[in-house]
């Protein structure tokens, strides 16, 4: 993930990555997608999990707080749900549509298959 | 899925008084320090809380600039409705218990602290409504002359629930959840 702006980072582990690693075979399952608003910027990182869509959702402004909320679905309908309550639906239309599209999209290419 | 770990639950004396408690707790941890990503260590979240006897979990990282919070992460293992209504209405810079946790070590069961003033008793009064009626803060501290602390936070939506006994032996297995996400996130 590309630290955009000069604000501290909190360090994780997972930011490391060698070649092969789990990390990396699963990047098929992965899907990043963002956007600038007057706001700032909002990114949304999806991942196909064995136990449903796990989600990542950054906030960078351009003043205040930066934050980052992970979290899973087990199903598509929890996860439409709390997808239209979200503030880019009407900040950030498209990034929204791309949201839905790219989810729609992991629950039914991996509907039969395992995660790596 | 919370319906049936609620009737697996019992009390929470029950819960730690298990032979195996401590075992599976340790099992947790150990996956999770082998995890590959962060999406392996929001299920070991959930499952971890599960087994140390809570519904619901959140643990959240934050950095502060001086006296202000610049930076948080949250982790979520609880409706995630709470978080955007909580960031929405602007709780961190009121959160009692996010305060409690910059500044104090030890694990406490939420309603031993004392909360008068009106803007602070909101943050309480949302998560109670989903899923902290009762609930454990866990703080978790870097080393000194770090800026970035951690608060595990476990919840139950039955009020009482971590007042009624077993909080001596929860909080061992608490602990060792809470230690373990600070290190690895």
């Amino acid at each position: 993930m590309v630290n955009r702006v000069a604000l501290r980072r909190i360090p994780r582990r997972a930011d490391v990555d060698a070649p092969g690693s789990p990390k990396e075979r699963g990047a098929a399952l992965r899907r990043s997608l963002s956007a600038q608003s007057h706001h700032g910027l909002v990114q949304f990182t999806l991942q196909r999990v064995a136990g449903g869509l796990y989600v990542e959702r950054e906030e960078i402004p351009t003043r205040g707080l930066r934050t980052v909320q992970s979290m899973a679905f087990a199903d598509p309908t929890s996860f439409e749900r709390w997808c239209d309550e979200d503030p880019v639906r009407f900040d950030c239309p498209l990034l929204h549509a791309q949201l839905r599209r790219e989810a729609d999209g992991l629950w039914s290419i991996c509907a039969g298959r395992e995660e790596p | 899925m919370q319906d049936a770990r609620s009737r697996d639950a019992g009390s929470l004396l029950d819960r730690v008084a298990s032979v195996d408690y401590l075992e599976r707790i340790g099992s947790v941890v150990e996956r999770m320090v082998n995890a590959a990503d962060q999406s392996a260590v929001q299920a070991l979240l959930s499952e971890g809380a599960s087994v140390v006897g809570a519904e619901n979990a959140v643990f959240v990282s934050f950095v502060r600039d001086n006296v202000d919070v610049s930076s948080c992460r949250f982790m979520l293992a609880c409706d995630p409705t709470w978080c955007r209504q909580y960031l929405a209405a602007g709780l961190i810079a009121h959160d009692p218990w996010l305060a409690y946790a910059a500044h104090h070590s030890e694990p406490i069961i939420a309603s031993t602290l004392t909360i008068d003033e009106p803007e602070r008793r909101q943050a309480i009064e949302l998560a109670t409504r989903n899923g902290f009626a009762s609930a454990v803060l866990v703080p978790v501290h870097s080393g000194t002359g770090h800026s970035r602390n951690s608060l595990l936070c476990l919840g139950s939506p039955s009020p009482g629930y971590f007042e009624a006994g077993g909080f001596g032996r929860f909080k061992l297995g608490a602990g060792a959840l809470a230690c373990e996400l600070h290190e690895w996130w």
